[in-house]
């Protein structure tokens, strides 16, 4: 078991720094940072003078060694447009994604979990069918649309719920509702699959053979042998509410990563980039540490090999 | 002899069906027979005959909602269990009545410690509050289990399929049953574990004084342990007959074709012998004998109409044409 994480931990490290370097290279591929900074009718000498600054001038390669030996102490030099340190720029701004992100996932998970759930135990039923209508609605719901929407109702017409900015649960009840739906539909329609199968396997009619109440039948027996697809799929879920939630970000005024991120590309803020790049990685590849972990917790046959 | 109190369950046209897209499959059709205590009965038959179907129907575990039990009565110990409440009969499984499944391997849930999984059926029918865990060992040790204390804690898969079979049988006569069904207990295994496998079987059952019934389509196995042969054919039983003399002295020419079908070791042939043809569809079955069309003796009427059930001798029944007035 000791051994199993230990590899992990060592393909997470290598992952990390193969997805810092291509990003060093990728954001570079996006054009002359100083177009952006400097007026059009600087003097030579001034854009020169800021390349030295910002160690754009040296060769590429060297830029990369530079880049990495200051990233490996955690300093991803100073953002261009804001003029702060890039890492705690992104620091400062992950609470808030977190906030999102981890409230958007329990919804997803509990509502899609028992959706889904429900939908095997009864397959072809009406809960069936709803759930199916409502899994599918769910996927094919752009974000953007019903995050208005959702404001619209609840927050102008019902004046239930503040539409925009970071401060109670309050605020937070509609920015996660909405991006939590894409994810909540697929767990839902996962579950109903994998549930589905689970059920109707041997050790099921086996178990029931020995008198095993019902909900200790699903929730133990299956559920445990349907988790890890389901699994898979949350830690892929996560990730994407981590990084991807710009749109919604936007919308509801929510000051998180994504919105930066999206700032700092467009001004072609590389430390900025990179530092976030670096940063949702690393997390993403934390992500898949804990849900390998979870699988070799969940199935014997991993732990021991 | 057949006083009710020695009757520990009774079939009564049981039919079980199954309604599909394409027609109503009559898995088991109008099955009627008796266990008594102590009896080891073989259900014999080949595959789809309905034979784990009618076990599972004991259970009242029919695949629904496809699958549906739509006549007769199940009586266990006087009891019609048709009629019992999914939570009473929850409390017959396992504990009165259980059941052995034909492959440990996937019988068994890979995710779960071999010491849960046969803690269960005491865990949930109220038995040995406290002291599972010694309860559990005691039940390695007499399925034969090497090392129980340490094997408890570890998975299926740590196990031979033989050891698995083991305790499957260990989960099954955990609560002292009544009655245990096994579902073709040695076919996904090794001859060798077989013969280890059927020895268990007849241990557990001298000790914990349960009837069996053995669901298989291994006559021999059924000569070794049985003490009554029941014969199924497409839904329905044909022949019932005491061990002795149905081997010696079996009725119906399915069953005929059934025991000169069994290769006998040392003798010469140039082909083994098989009944000609496949089994019907259970799918609208004709309302004559369903084996006639593959019956070398049929006669007009055995198309026609179904055999009524004719009793040979001192409990030797068969429903065939040939031994029935028309």
């Amino acid at each position: 078991m000791q051994k199993y994480i230990f590899k992990r931990i060592v393909q997470s490290v290598v992952t990390i720094f193969l997805i810092v370097v291509i990003v060093f290279f990728l954001v570079r591929l996006t054009g002359d940072p100083l177009a952006m900074i400097v007026p059009p009718d600087a003097e030579e000498a001034d854009v020169q003078i800021l390349k030295k600054k910002f160690g754009l001038d040296q060769p590429i390669l060297l830029q990369l060694l530079v880049f990495l030996k200051s990233a490996a102490r955690g300093d991803f030099g100073e953002s261009f447009k804001w003029q702060e340190p890039a890492l705690e720029l992104v620091l400062s701004r992950f609470p808030a994604t977190l906030e999102l992100a981890v409230s958007a996932m329990l919804i997803a998970t509990i509502f899609g979990l028992s959706i889904g759930i429900v939908s095997a135990l009864k397959q072809d039923s009406v809960y069936d069918r709803v759930g199916k209508t409502f899994s599918l609605l769910g996927q094919a719901t752009p974000s953007f649309w019903l995050g208005v929407m959702l404001m619209l109702f609840f927050g102008v017409k019902l004046d239930w719920l503040p539409v925009s900015g970071r401060g109670s649960l309050l605020h937070l009840i509609l920015p996660a509702t909405t991006i939590s739906l894409i994810s909540l539909a697929s767990i839902a329609r996962l579950t109903r699959s994998s549930m589905i199968d689970a059920l109707k396997s041997e050790y099921v009619v086996m178990a029931r053979i020995k008198g095993v109440p019902q909900h200790v039948v699903v929730l133990i027996h299956a559920l445990k042998n349907a988790s890890i697809p389901i699994l898979t799929l949350m830690s892929m879920q996560f990730s994407y509410l981590i990084a991807g939630t710009v749109v919604v970000e936007t919308i509801f005024s929510w000051p998180g990563t994504g919105r930066l991120a999206i700032q700092a590309l467009l001004a072609r803020d590389f430390p900025v980039v990179q530092a976030f790049v670096l940063f949702a990685s690393f997390i993403y590849t934390a992500v898949n540490l804990i849900v390998d972990v979870l699988y070799a917790l969940i199935d014997p046959r991993i732990r021991y090999q | 002899m057949n006083t009710d109190n020695q009757k520990l369950l009774e079939l009564r046209g049981l039919r079980t069906y199954f309604f599909t897209r394409q027609g109503v499959v009559k898995a088991v059709d109008d099955v009627s027979f008796t266990v008594e205590k102590g009896e080891v009965i073989g259900l014999v038959g080949e595959s789809g005959c309905g034979k784990s179907i009618t076990s599972l129907s004991i259970l009242r575990m029919v695949p629904e909602p496809a699958g549906k039990i739509v006549g007769g009565k199940i009586l266990f110990k006087n009891e019609n269990l048709l009629e019992k409440s999914e939570e009473e009969m929850r409390q017959i499984r396992g504990n009165r009545i259980s059941m052995i499944l034909q492959d440990p391997m996937v019988a068994l849930n890979q995710l779960l410690k071999i010491g849960y999984q046969l803690s269960e059926p005491l865990k949930y029918h109220g038995k040995a509050m406290g002291q599972i865990r010694e309860k559990c060992i005691e039940l390695l040790k007499k399925v034969r289990v090497s090392s129980p204390e340490t094997r408890i804690s570890e998975y299926p898969f740590q196990f031979s399929g033989g050891m698995c079979q083991r305790v499957v049988i260990g989960m099954g006569v955990s609560c002292e049953p009544d009655l245990l069904i096994a579902d073709e207990p040695t076919t996904a295994l090794d001859v060798t574990i077989q013969a280890q496998i059927l020895r268990l079987l007849k241990r557990v059952k001298a000790e914990f004084n349960a009837s069996i019934i053995i669901i298989t389509h291994d006559l021999a196995l059924a000569a070794q342990i049985c003490t009554r042969v029941l014969v199924m054919y497409a839904g329905k039983i044909i022949e019932k007959a005491p061990v002795k003399v149905f081997y010696e002295n079996s009725a119906h020419p399915y069953s005929n074709g059934l025991i000169r079908s069994v290769p006998v070791v040392g003798r010469r042939v140039e082909r083994l012998y098989s009944i000609e043809g496949q089994p019907p569809s259970l799918l609208n079955p004709t309302a004559g004998c369903r084996f006639a069309p593959r019956c070398q003796k049929a006669k007009r009427i055995c198309n026609l109409q179904y055999p009524p059930e004719v009793i040979l001798g001192d409990g030797h029944k068969v429903a065939c044409w040939l031994y029935a007035e028309e």
